[in-house]
């Protein structure tokens, strides 16, 4: 149970905090573009008889660099081309989990988040995920902030836009990748979103917005662990709806507001 | 602040540039020279090349063919060039729910300067104090962009643009969204920083007000032909010679609108009629 709580923090504050990007870019279907790829990653990682996390990180990353850079280079529309990358990396899985019939997969716990499965290593490598994307985040802070409200100005700027997106591309990647063992791969996009479009309801502020939807992720993913310990149901389903709960209250109370 | 080697006459050169967007032609042969000091205003129909032209100068496009010179240098090569250039965008690009004050907002003009892993020093924030007051959006400085009005929208950016101290300032149709009171202290502002010595680039359909302020226009259909400011202002005449169609202005208000008529056999600048400007485009 440490160990999962543990896990829910790091997710948590990950999710959320590559999430405001991601809400404030309108790259929330891209994500769960990336997301459905690692359903493709892990039946990979199966069938190459590799570890199943290792194989999704290459599979994401790469399906989320060839959605960016298909986007901007073909006539195809983005969503078109996320679409067409959900679908085929979706069935690409569904045909590998068919041929593997007789080895043991928790498939249901890959989809769907297994919390009690988390071990030392993924402890371990979603903590050097997360140094990195702090890293990145810090580093790259004005230039991402730019990016996101005025892509245009950032080039203008001579800001390496095509690089700062691309890598911005990569750890949303490994986001959803280090996520999937605790929300599972249906729901990781949403735990990455709705803290965020919380967070951003109620934020004047840039660095405020980060922290707010820290706070928010953190508390959906240790109260959402709780609540989903004791009525023993699926984690990721728990934590994406104590999330959403978070997200009423923040627009009841903007609204109120608003009249 | 400039560069003494810079014996270019001129801040920006056009050498024979063609751009194409996949198979359809933009801009065909265009030689266009920019003086420093200039106000040049750019019109020409909708969808003719007007931004194109102006994305080539900024370096956000590289021109098919030919070759764009910015205070005589290619500024894909020299990025230090492009502190140099205020650029002051279209006002609708901007999503205003964004989470960031006037403040902060202006500040962002600087990150051309700062560069990654760099924190804005002492000297950048007064640089957005200074910019602010000129503007005088002081009083504005921490409300959340979403809650200006279209004429303080209008001034952030151009503070935005300000803050490095430009040698010159290119706008992309700046007076669209605003009312005609701002859309003249616009102008002011403009023709007081003409008198300073920079060199402005606008893109506009305000063409009868601005024909009171700008040095030359230049007029934008696939090709480009550049007239001086007529001296008598301009007439519905030199306006159909302009866009090509026959053209007249509708006044209403103080500012006059430009309304133009489809169908009319008339010669766009370039000397095509619209059949042959059809045609032109269908092969």
């Amino acid at each position: 149970m440490q160990r999962a709580l543990l896990a829910g923090i790091l997710i948590g504050s990950l999710c959320a905090v590559i999430g405001i990007y991601v809400v404030l870019k309108g790259m929330s279907f891209m994500g769960a573009g990336i997301s459905h790829a690692a359903f493709g990653g892990v039946a990979l990682g199966f069938l190459l008889k590799v570890n199943p996390i290792l194989s999704s990180i290459f599979f994401c990353v790469a399906s989320g660099l060839g959605i960016a850079y298909l986007s901007k280079k073909s006539r195809i529309k983005e969503d078109t081309t996320i679409g067409i990358f959900f679908a085929s990396t979706m069935a690409l899985g569904i045909l590998i989990f068919g041929f593997l019939k007789g080895v043991n997969v928790d498939l249901f716990g890959y989809l769907f988040g297994n919390i009690l499965a988390v071990t030392l290593n993924d402890l371990y490598l979603t903590l050097l995920v997360e140094g990195f994307v702090f890293f990145f985040i810090l580093f790259y802070y004005k230039e991402l902030l730019l990016l996101v409200l005025d892509q245009e100005m950032a080039e203008v700027s001579g800001i390496p836009v095509p690089l700062v997106y691309y890598l911005l591309v990569c750890f949303i990647s490994l986001t959803i990748v280090t996520s999937i063992k605790v929300v599972g791969i249906v729901l990781v996009s949403a735990l990455i979103i709705i803290p965020s479009a919380a967070a951003l309801q109620i934020s004047n502020n840039f660095k405020r917005a980060l922290i707010t939807a820290i706070i928010f992720g953190v508390s959906s993913s240790i109260g959402g662990l709780i609540l989903s310990y004791f009525l023993d149901t699926p984690s990721g389903a728990t934590i994406v709806l104590f999330a959403t709960i978070i997200f009423l209250i923040t627009s009841l109370l903007t609204s109120k507001k608003r009249d | 602040m400039e560069n003494t080697l810079n014996k270019s006459l001129y801040d920006v050169e056009f050498i024979s540039v063609s751009f194409s967007y996949q198979d359809l032609e933009v801009l065909e042969d265009v030689s266009l020279r920019v003086k420093k000091g200039e106000f040049l205003a750019v019109i020409g129909p909708n969808g003719a090349g007007k931004t194109t032209l102006l994305k080539l100068i900024l370096g956000l496009l590289k021109p098919t063919s030919g070759q764009v010179l910015v205070f005589g240098k290619n500024i894909n090569d020299h990025p230090s060039i492009r502190k140099r250039i205020g650029y002051v965008p279209q006002m609708n690009k901007i999503d205003y729910s964004f989470p960031i004050n006037v403040e902060d907002f202006v500040l962002t003009g600087r990150y051309a300067t700062i560069g990654p892993g760099r924190l804005p020093k002492e000297n950048d924030r007064s640089a957005v104090m200074e910019t602010l007051e000129k503007t005088g959006l002081q009083s504005l400085k921490t409300k959340q962009i979403g809650k200006l009005s279209g004429g303080q929208r209008q001034r952030i950016m151009i503070a935005r643009a300000l803050i490095n101290n430009p040698d010159m300032l290119i706008l992309d149709e700046p007076t669209t969204a605003v009312d005609p009171k701002n859309s003249e202290s616009l102008y002011e502002l403009l023709l007081a920083l003409h008198q300073q010595g920079i060199t402005i680039l606008t893109v506009s359909h305000d063409i009868g007000v601005i024909a009171q302020y700008v040095d030359t226009i230049a007029c934008v259909n696939r090709k480009v032909f550049v007239h001086d400011r007529p001296e008598n202002g301009i007439s519905d005449e030199t306006l159909t010679e302009m866009y090509g169609r026959e053209a007249a202005f509708f006044h209403h208000g103080f500012i006059p609108h430009i309304v133009v008529r489809r169908s009319s056999p008339v010669h766009y600048c370039s000397g095509e009629t619209a059949e042959e400007d059809e045609n032109h485009h269908k092969s």
